[in-house]
């Protein structure tokens, strides 16, 4: 008979001599992070629900503060337990003493194993199987053996969690605009510009990679905010200890989206929170720290999810079962609520970042357990839903970030990106020459002080910006964003004699915007008079050149 | 019921005998080697033997000596189930605040708090205990985290009762047993053990221990403690045959 898969698998070790080897070996072979998980039950105590607890903590979950977590319902236990293991991808359960199992144990250990689909190994210190064990095994397909299985020994191999990213210390920073940010940042904070230089490459280079091969805005105007926008901004800046790391990275984002031709529309105005602004980095050690105190999946997920949304526990209250659309948990949307009313349609994405990820799964799971309709609420049974994630922040010795608002108010909210003019860079591998980045000119441009950023001459004049000089392409996208953003701002049609002056209001912004995207200067060759050319500023911003304007 | 036991030395003795010396007899020295090894090796020990052979005194001194800051010595005189011993440990280890209401907790802390540093548990009376609580007493020494060693002490039948679990046969490391003194050793120890006896006739000591010790530590301990009444009662300097005799009538020993 060919070996039954390791899914599914149920098998009996019998150890009659009750071999102190055996279960040293055993406990040896306990590793989660592989995929094998020992179970050595409590002494003393029978019954199902123990059981529950002992796979729980085996699983690494907190032994204490079960009737906190809401666990001391027997289907609850081992619901929890079964979503716990699917997300950890639990492959292996070894139950030890399994010989002291009685009946309703054996029955729930074995509905489990075939929920979580684990193989199962149960080790028996009796000559024979145990009555209570044999009459729930009859018509589960099991073999009796007499050693440890070999593929105990051959575990799933660890993959090491990545290296996390480190980030400076900064000091309060202007967010200023987009197109004046890298310069504002050179100017009056000369002292750390190169760390927050690092940011903003990272988000130029960020945006590169994420506009290479999509399918781009097609006509000129058309708003774009879909979700695989705001998981991308998102995504940006969840790791992104404080706002000031995450503007850093959202203005090199928008430059990135500005050399490709594309406007990023970022809000960073009114009382805004969300990822990276009101939010809190969650790292392994966060969830280490969850896992420790919180053993109710949806609990945990509520932590981390009050973590890394920045966002108020009451926007929780509205998740349904079907907020966490994709199997890896990679994103989840949280419906937002009017106070009061049932929840409407327009629903808020957000990146979840990788450590967080198992928690959500093992949260979704566990919903879906319960009804695997997607509209059932996420937190079901769950009364109090913002207390209780307060109260299981407490246990894990956690501080929830302070908030702006609930998940109608976070700033991703309105992002949006727009075709705004012909691009700069063209996308390919041929323009990937610098490790690691997608696209040349995430490289700041001094790391090549003589080199055109851009291959394509015919697309780039072929010489450095000057202030005798113009861009063309640069000042066709200024063109664009005045018409786009600041349509107030054409010049009126030419009046006939007699019609009134232009509107001083106008006129001041018209000076205004000439202030921030363009400078007069005096015009080449000695003619006469000024000529009107980029704000030097913004060239910085697009890393093309190496010194902004002054103040 | 069930107690833990903070013992200084002069506890060790039967009734507290002022004077009384812990005698490096064979039995104590080969003890005292097998400790050594068991808590070098986290291993667990069976003691065993007749009541009053000084099994219980010859442990405490052992580990006086051997581990004074790492010992948890827990009794039971009745028939405890785990809970009784989750609790005993728990004020043995010293532990603050409440104790756990659910098992799955109780055992979390108490493992913590053995893996903390190197500890002996010594288990005396150990025949008392039921299959549950060797089962408790296995699974803390199982587990990986814990540091212990574990040593269980008893009279009567403990090793029959330690020997017929499986689960514990393969984990005792050293089973020692103590037995009666030969009259060899009496002569010997007798003398050392307590100064009343050091300048009696060998004679007298192998009388007092066929009518009355017959080889046991505590017998010795009250015959000692009689003798020590007897001499002041009867104003005598010296141990005779005369005040054998009134130990006797105290002990139901007789005079052939």
């Amino acid at each position: 008979m060919a070996d039954p898969e390791p899914s599914g698998r149920v098998e009996v070790l019998l150890d009659p001599s009750d071999d102190v080897a055996v279960t040293a070996g055993l406990l040896a072979r306990h590793r989660p992070a592989a995929g094998v998980i020992v179970v050595h039950p409590t002494a003393g105590v029978s019954g199902a629900l123990a059981l529950a607890h002992d796979v729980l903590h085996a699983l690494g979950l907190p032994a204490e503060r079960l009737r906190q977590n809401r666990l001391t319902h027997l289907a609850t236990a081992w619901r929890a337990a079964a979503a716990w293991a699917l997300a950890d991808r639990i492959e292996h359960l070894v139950i030890l003493r399994a010989h002291r199992l009685d009946r309703r144990s054996c029955f729930s250990l074995l509905q489990f194993a075939r929920r979580s689909r684990i193989a199962l190994l149960l080790v028996c210190h009796t000559r024979t199987i145990p009555r209570a064990m044999a009459e729930h095994l009859i018509g589960v397909r099991h073999r009796i053996v007499a050693r440890v299985p070999p593929d105990l020994d051959m575990p799933r191999p660890v993959t090491p969690a990545p290296t996390a990213r480190t980030f400076p210390k900064l000091p309060r920073l202007p967010r200023a605009t987009m197109l004046h940010y890298r310069a504002d940042i050179y100017r009056r904070h000369r002292d750390v510009f190169s760390a927050v230089d690092e940011l903003y490459g990272y988000g130029v280079d960020a945006a590169c990679g994420w506009l290479r091969g999509r399918v781009p805005a097609d006509a000129r105007g058309r708003y774009h905010a879909d979700e695989s926008l705001h998981e991308f901004v998102t995504g940006l800046v969840r790791d992104c200890p404080t706002s000031q790391h995450a503007v850093a990275q959202l203005r090199g984002a928008q430059a990135g989206f500005l050399l490709h031709g594309y406007w990023l529309q970022v809000p960073f105005t009114g009382r805004v929170g969300g990822p990276g602004l009101t939010s809190t980095p969650v790292t392994a050690e966060t969830v280490t720290r969850i896992r420790a105190a919180v053993s109710h999946p949806v609990l945990a997920a509520g932590v981390a999810l009050a973590l890394f949304t920045g966002v108020s526990l009451t926007s929780f209250q509205s998740m349904r079962g079907g907020s966490i659309p994709t199997p890896c948990a990679s994103t989840v949307t949280i419906p937002i609520r009017q106070y009061g009313r049932a929840p409407v349609s327009t629903s808020v994405l957000f990146s979840v970042p990788p450590a967080a990820r198992p928690l959500l799964r093992a949260a979704h799971t566990f919903c879906l357990a319960l009804s695997s309709d997607p509209r059932q609420g996420f937190f079901a049974g769950i009364q109090s839903v913002a207390h209780r994630i307060a109260e299981a922040a407490t246990w894990c010795g956690i501080t929830l970030p302070r908030t702006n608002g609930d998940v109608g108010d976070v700033w991703h909210k309105r992002v949006y990106w727009t075709k705004f003019g012909d691009p700069l860079h063209q996308l390919g591998p041929e323009h990937t020459t610098v490790p690691g980045r997608s696209c040349l000119s995430a490289a700041p441009v001094a790391a090549h002080p003589s080199a055109v950023p851009h291959r394509d001459s015919h697309v780039w004049p072929g010489r450095r910006w000057t202030s005798n000089g113009s861009l063309p392409e640069i000042s066709a996208l200024l063109n664009a964003y005045i018409e786009e953003d600041e349509p107030r701002l054409r010049p009126p049609p030419r009046g006939k004699p007699g019609d009134p002056p232009c509107p001083s209001e106008w006129q001041r912004r018209h000076e205004l915007v000439h202030r921030h995207l363009a400078v007069l200067v005096p015009r080449a060759g000695g003619r006469p008079g000024d000529a009107l050319t980029v704000h030097p500023d913004i060239p910085f911003a697009l890393r093309l050149s190496d010194q902004p304007g002054d103040e | 019921m069930t107690t833990w036991l903070d013992l200084d030395e002069r506890d060790d003795h039967y009734l507290g005998l002022s004077g009384a010396h812990v005698v490096a007899t064979e039995s104590l020295l080969r003890l005292r080697d097998n400790l050594t090894d068991v808590v070098e090796a986290r291993a667990m020990m069976c003691v065993h033997g007749d009541a009053g052979l000084g099994k219980t005194l010859s442990v405490n001194a052992s580990l006086r000596a051997l581990a004074p800051e790492e010992v948890c010595r827990v009794q039971f005189r009745a028939r405890p189930t785990p809970r009784d011993i989750r609790h005993v440990l728990f004020d043995a280890l010293g532990l603050g605040g409440s104790p756990p209401a659910r098992p799955i907790e109780f055992d979390s802390l108490l493992k913590r708090a053995l893996s903390e540093r190197p500890r002996v548990l010594v288990c005396d009376e150990a025949q008392w205990l039921s299959r549950e609580c060797f089962e408790f007493w296995r699974h803390l020494w199982d587990d990986p985290r814990t540091d212990i060693a574990i040593v269980f002490v008893g009279g009567g039948d403990c090793y029959r009762v330690l020997r017929r679990e499986p689960m514990l046969s393969s984990r005792v490391y050293v089973w020692q047993e103590f037995r009666r003194m030969t009259l060899e050793q009496v002569i010997d120890v007798i003398p050392v053990y307590h100064p009343v006896w050091a300048e009696v006739d060998a004679e007298l000591i192998a009388y007092a221990d066929l009518h009355a010790a017959h080889g046991n530590f505590r017998a010795w301990s009250k015959v000692t403690s009689h003798v020590l009444t007897a001499l002041r009662r009867l104003e005598r300097g010296e141990i005779d045959r005369d005040v054998m005799q009134w130990v006797f009538s105290r002990l139901g020993g007789t005079d052939g």
